[in-house]
């Protein structure tokens, strides 16, 4: 799931959520990208999106102490509506 | 119960088990010298290295919690005097397990980490130099066969292992350092899970790149004391 994107203008910021998210679907996708091009197009979201789904899959690789854990997932709580 | 009485209610005393979340963040900055190099490739690097940041960061604040409390059930290693660390050995988790089970707990986890050199004059701690003590016994060769034949050993005595460099007590040798715990999967520990991995990338003039943060949310508590066994130096 992706969270809300806006223009990567200066001072803004970009964001995504590992949830989701595909890291070889995004790899191919963007993979003839450059840096510069995928921070200042129209898919400026997208290099979030790479480092979130990376880490994501980092922790996979490794011992990963929730696994013995009891997880409850925490409410996000309802958004102020302005 | 008598027939035809009514049962007794029992009060259960059952209580709230609460968590104050916490942040884990990890920032690495991107110079703009780095924007003709290929997206994937620094995703991939920053996205690496910031995995093993957040997970560091998780399993630390479990393994600190599950720690905090050696008092409750405790087995201390065998042969561990002050200033020098001791391995444990089969005993020592065969009597926290043992700790746990008294509880009515179904213990089946054992974590720990993978070494430690030998502080004072005794002897290297954690798993393996616990496994290379145990493949040179006859008695307990057999136990080991699995992992002399496969390098591998996920079960010890029907205890999933967890073997992380990141559970290393910073001296094994002080009193009452934590060297193992033997706990039940799912039911000892709780993890309140507030924000999966997310990743922002802000413009930052002043350093003339980017600024990329990954952040998760959340904080561990322990859910039964009583189900976590400790092995703790002397």
């Amino acid at each position: 799931m992706s969270l809300p994107s806006w223009p990567s203008s200066a001072g803004q910021t970009l964001i995504a959520s590992a949830g989701g998210l595909d890291f070889k679907a995004l790899a191919e996708q963007y993979g003839k990208l450059t840096v510069r091009e995928i921070v200042s197009g129209s898919s400026g979201l997208a290099l979030a999106q790479l480092v979130a789904a990376r880490a994501a899959i980092q922790l996979a690789t490794l011992v990963d102490a929730r696994k013995f854990c009891r997880v409850e997932m925490v409410p996000p709580g309802e958004k102020v509506k302005a | 119960m008598t027939e035809g009485s009514d049962l007794s209610a029992v009060d259960a005393s059952l209580a709230d088990i609460t968590a104050t979340l916490v942040v884990g963040a990890v920032r690495t900055d991107i110079s703009d010298l780095a924007q003709r190099q290929a997206a994937v490739n620094l995703a991939e690097a920053i996205g690496i290295a910031h995995g093993n940041a957040l997970n560091r960061f998780m399993n630390n604040d479990i393994y600190s919690e599950m720690k905090s409390d050696v008092a409750n059930a405790t087995c201390k290693v065998s042969g561990g005097t002050a200033n020098n660390s001791y391995c444990y050995t089969f005993n020592d988790i065969m009597y926290a397990k043992g700790l746990v089970e008294k509880q009515r707990g179904r213990a089946d986890a054992f974590v720990t980490y993978p070494y430690q050199a030998a502080v004072g004059s005794g002897t290297a701690t954690g798993f393996y130099p616990f496994v290379m003590g145990n493949i040179t016994s006859v008695q307990f060769t057999t136990a080991m066969a699995a992992y002399v034949a496969s390098g591998q050993i996920s079960e010890l005595f029907g205890l999933k292992l967890y073997v992380d460099k990141v559970y290393e007590p910073s001296n094994a040798a002080a009193q009452n350092a934590v060297l193992g715990e033997v706990i039940v999967s799912g039911e000892s520990m709780g993890y309140a899970q507030a924000e999966d991995i997310v990743s922002e990338i802000q413009r930052w003039a002043p350093q003339v790149g980017f600024r990329i943060v990954t952040h998760v949310t959340g904080k561990s508590a322990r859910v039964m004391e009583p189900w976590v066994g400790h092995i703790i130096h002397a």
